[in-house]
């Protein structure tokens, strides 16, 4: 067999496995050693388990659990409805000013959590029955909450800036920096969009009879000193010399945990336990997907799959930005049915070569794949964040949140299209920071 | 029988989640004294890089039978929604067999590596050289646990009425990806 | 694995395809992927329907896996720093012991040497054959005092390359933080490191001029040697017709030959690199030297004649090459 043809079975297998609707990671690992015997039979069973071990045992995705890690523990503590709360003070006359809380919330919130879902949830569980409340459509709340949870792997600290780290050997430091302005820059303009949005409905209410006095504005911003603390601790840590992205991350996790336990007075075991508990089943899914994913390149290189692909795309005659294109769109159908962290272990290592070949800036690339894996976490079938959206707020239709969402996933392509004109947006501030990309 | 048979495997995958808890637990500890130790006492760490490690990466497996159990590994379901609840069903247990397939096949795997790094002794190459058996054990105590938590589900399925709506469905997939914010909504 | 292949694979007709694997990146130059490129080329001109299948930057095995591979004839060829495996088989640590080897020339004498001779069979009876050698030099740097002496390491911060030589900084009163090699940079960046030991190919990838204020080179009297041959897996290896043996047996030579000509050069060329950087660049005297020979007897040395059975003779024998 040819390596594209095997390539292809590979992939059909994968696909047919997956619409089961078993777990990825499982799928994954089943195609991969289906194609392995089919190759060399089964003595390659001396090596799966060094394989797929090997893939995770590795410092930098230490990190992955720890990231996890602060934001259960944020998520599962009063700190998310006290910043909620306190952004809606400030922000209450503004049109839209709810929408704007959630976004600012999610923003604020994504600096503490590498992940998505969890930014999701914990914003999202005050925020979305609040506006409901107050008037808003269904779609307005659940969607803008949905989008801006979306920041939590762009914002520094990221699961998936991580994993591309590791997947393509770039600095994780440089990454996280590089993902500081263009997460800037999307919360504008999803905030634009709000306000445009919400002036063009004419939402008012009764939000701006309600009116708080600069006393009652300033009454709540110890209430939101944890979450600075936090932030500026694990800044601390991270670029203050104490220690090593990786190690941070353990770190900060300590830290928001000591922060959350005594702000909020969580003295008992169980909320405590529930915290680790919640953590440990979201990064073991991460990882599990990950360790899996180590089978299936493993089998796709075995197969010289990667390899003639990489080649192949290589050798076309097309335009660099016409490749970037291609590349987006692939991106945007592998996002639609597969979490990020299973994108970017598949794809990185046959995408990266192409990239940087072409002449793309590896950190810049890595923001725009991650705006793509942005959009795939709030499309259907597989969206991570409508999953979370569809427990918190199980009245809400899931045909109203998409359709809320929908505006921002166009937000999403603009910031693409302007990160294509404008480079720099990304990669000004790691060169102002480290030095030049080498 | 086959309820006793289920609930003493679901025990088990929570005593081993607890096992994968803990390991985490000590890996963020671990973590922050070896920055300690390194930047305020300026003193050598020898052992701390690979504890974290392998700690890490045990508790992925040692966790996952549970995460099997809690419905919490993110799978693709967009043909079980278009589909009527007979078919769901044979859908579902195919899906079941597949996982069980692939958890029985690392079982081998694993249990072949694992034995071989007992028998031979095998070491970590670095200067604490702990015992590779330790941390590769993780793997044939995970499998084999999912490999049992697979055959429980699917004796569960075989045995349940027709019945899942999709939107439960999708509540127990956000119980798996983000369940600290639902904690608290489900009280 | 070559079976398989030759029945399945494509490239078809009669062509045997071999994978080769190693950790290092490929296509840029680097020595030790240009040694298997080179046996790749070789022995493809060689027309004894033999192929071989470069998978660099462990886009195939990850580094340390590679050995069992290698051992059960999943992988056919690897280029493989030895002391990786040495938690299988103790006595490689000696491949990687501080000061066994001083310099390029001497390097080369050991090859053929008893202690390489001993080296070779425990390889071998592993299921491994050796089919070109190479040891890569090395040197420190440090964002303090240039290390030359042993009591220029005294207090310093370091992430050494090898167990051995970790328990020799140790003894001479360096502080020891294990970290993958990976985080040097930042490690030296954020200021968790003061100095790193490393191969001459990593000072320079790793771009670590642009944190340290002194190098190390190797020179005439280097610490830092690893033995990181060309393997083939034995089983594959007597698998072959005698002709496509030869075939590999003379690309290795070619890859050999090669290699001693680039090492040189490898050196100068991070010399240059960290000069250009205006980093300082010292070598040890022979006087620093025996005093880090001395050090290494009581820590590293001692320690392996005692937990490894037969670690004593490998150093004496490895001491005794002119
Ligand atoms: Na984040
Ligand atoms: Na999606």
């Amino acid at each position: 067999m040819s390596p594209v043809s095997s390539g292809l079975l590979l992939v059909g297998g994968l696909f047919a496995l997956l619409a089961t609707g078993m777990p990825i990671a499982f799928a994954l690992g089943l195609a991969a050693v289906g194609a392995l015997v089919l190759q060399g039979g089964f003595p390659i069973f001396y090596v799966l388990s060094e394989t797929m071990f090997a893939g995770i045992a590795n410092l930098a995705y230490v990190s992955i659990p720890m990231f996890v890690l602060m934001g259960a523990a944020v998520a599962s503590s009063p700190a998310g409805g006290d910043l909620y709360a306190s952004l809606d003070r400030w922000l209450n006359r503004v049109p839209g000013g709810l929408v704007l809380s959630n976004i600012g919330a999610c923003a604020i919130f994504s600096g503490m959590t590498g992940s998505s879902p969890a930014t999701c949830a914990a914003i999202g569980k005050m925020g979305i029955p609040e506006m409901m409340n107050r008037g808003y459509p269904a779609s307005v709340a659940t969607g803008s909450i949905a989008a801006g949870g979306t920041l939590g792997i762009l914002i520094p600290p990221s699961v998936t800036l991580i994993v591309y780290g590791i997947s393509t050997e770039t600095s994780i430091g440089r990454l996280f920096m590089a993902g500081v302005l263009p997460g800037i820059m999307l919360t504008a303009m999803f905030m634009v969009w709000a306000v445009f949005d919400a002036k063009r409905k004419g939402f008012e209410f009764g939000a701006r009879a309600m009116r708080y006095t600069l006393a009652q504005k300033l009454e709540t911003l110890p209430r939101i000193g944890p979450f600075l603390l936090i932030i500026a601790g694990t800044l601390y840590v991270l670029y203050g010399g104490i220690a090593t992205p990786s190690e941070a991350a353990g770190a900060g996790a300590l830290l928001t945990l000591l922060v959350v336990v005594i702000a909020y007075r969580l003295f008992r075991f169980r909320p405590i336990a529930g915290i680790f508990g919640s953590a440990m089943r979201e990064s073991v899914m991460i990882m599990m997907i990950m360790a899996a994913a180590e089978l299936f390149s493993f089998a796709l290189s075995s197969l010289f799959v990667t390899q003639t692909v990489a080649s192949a795309i290589a050798s076309l005659e097309v335009n660099r930005w016409v490749l970037m294109a291609v590349i987006n769109l692939f991106l945007l159908v592998a996002g639609m049915f597969l979490p990020p962290v299973a994108v970017i272990v598949m794809s990185a290592p046959l995408l990266f070569p192409i990239v940087t070949q072409a002449g793309f800036d590896p950190y810049w690339f890595a923001i725009v794949l991650t705006i793509n894996m942005e959009v795939g976490l709030i499309t259907p079938p597989v969206g991570l964040n409508l999953f979370v959206i569809n427990a918190i707020a199980p009245q809400v239709p899931t045909r109203d949140i998409l359709w809320g969402s929908l505006p921002y996933v166009l937000v999403m392509f603009l910031a693409i299209l302007i990160l294509c004109i404008f480079p720099e947006i990304a990669t000004w501030l790691p060169n102002q920071m480290m030095g030049a990309a080498t | 029988m086959i309820s006793a048979f289920v609930s003493a495997v679901g025990a088990l995958s929570r005593l081993l989640a607890i096992v994968a808890t803990l390991l985490l637990i000590a890996a963020m500890l671990v973590v922050c004294e070896m920055i300690l130790v390194r930047y305020v006492f300026r003193a050598a760490t020898i052992w701390q890089t690979d504890f974290v490690i392998f700690a890490a990466t045990a508790s992925v497996f040692l966790g996952a039978p549970y995460v099997l159990l809690k419905n919490g590994h993110v799978g693709v379901d967009v043909v079980e929604l278009l589909l009527k609840p007979r078919p769901r069903r044979v859908l579902r247990i195919i899906g079941a067999l597949c996982g069980l397939a692939f958890c029985a096949a690392m079982l081998a795997a694993s249990y072949i590596n694992f034995e071989e790094a007992w028998s031979a002794g095998w070491k970590h190459s670095s200067v604490w050289a702990p015992r590779l058996w330790i941390p590769l054990s993780a793997l044939p105590v995970g499998f084999g646990m999912l490999c049992l938590q697979y055959v429980a589900q699917i004796l569960v399925m075989l045995r349940e009425p027709l019945q899942a709506d999709p939107a439960a469905e999708h509540i127990a997939m956000a119980h798996a990806v983000a369940p600290h914010a639902l904690e608290e909504t489900a009280r | 694995a070559a079976a398989f292949i030759s029945l399945a694979g494509p490239a078809a007709q009669a062509d045997t395809v071999l994978k080769a694997s190693h950790q290092f990146p490929g296509g840029k130059g680097d020595v030790r992927d240009e040694m298997v490129q080179i046996i790749a080329r070789e022995v493809e001109a060689a027309n004894v329907g033999l192929k071989i299948q470069v998978f660099p930057g462990s886009s195939l095995y990850k580094p340390n896996d590679q050995w069992n591979a290698l051992a059960r004839g999943l992988l056919d060829m690897s280029s493989f720093p030895l002391d990786y495996a040495s938690g299988k088989v103790p006595q490689f640590s000696a491949t990687l012991m501080p000061g066994l080897v001083g310099n390029l020339d001497r390097a080369k004498r050991l090859n053929d040497s008893p202690f390489m001779a001993d080296i070779k069979k425990l390889i071998s009876d592993a299921g491994v054959v050796v089919i070109a050698d190479a040891w890569l030099s090395g040197g420190f740097v440090s964002k303090k005092d240039c290390i030359t002496s042993p009591e220029s390491i005294k207090g310093q911060v370091v992430r050494a390359a090898g167990p051995a030589f970790e328990q020799m900084l140790a003894a001479a009163g360096a502080s020891i933080s294990s970290m993958p090699s990976s985080e040097i940079y930042t490690g030296m960046q954020t200021g968790v490191l003061d100095a790193a030991n490393t191969s001459s190919a990593s000072l320079v990838s790793y771009r670590l001029f642009e944190q340290g204020k002194c190098l190390t080179a190797p020179g005439e009297n280097a610490l830092w040697f690893m033995y990181e041959p060309v393997l083939m897996s034995k089983r594959v290896f007597e698998g072959l017709t005698e002709p496509q043996r030869a075939a590999i047996l003379a690309a290795g030579k070619k890859s050999e030959a090669f290699f001693d000509a680039e090492i040189r050069k490898g050196d100068q060329k991070m010399i240059d690199a960290y000069k250009k950087a205006n980093v300082q660049v010292v070598e040890m005297s022979k006087g620093d030297y025996d005093a880090w020979l001395a050090v290494a007897k009581s820590s590293a040395y001692d320690k392996f004649a005692n937990d490894v059975p037969g670690g004593g003779e490998l150093i004496e024998k490895a001491l005794a090459v002119k």
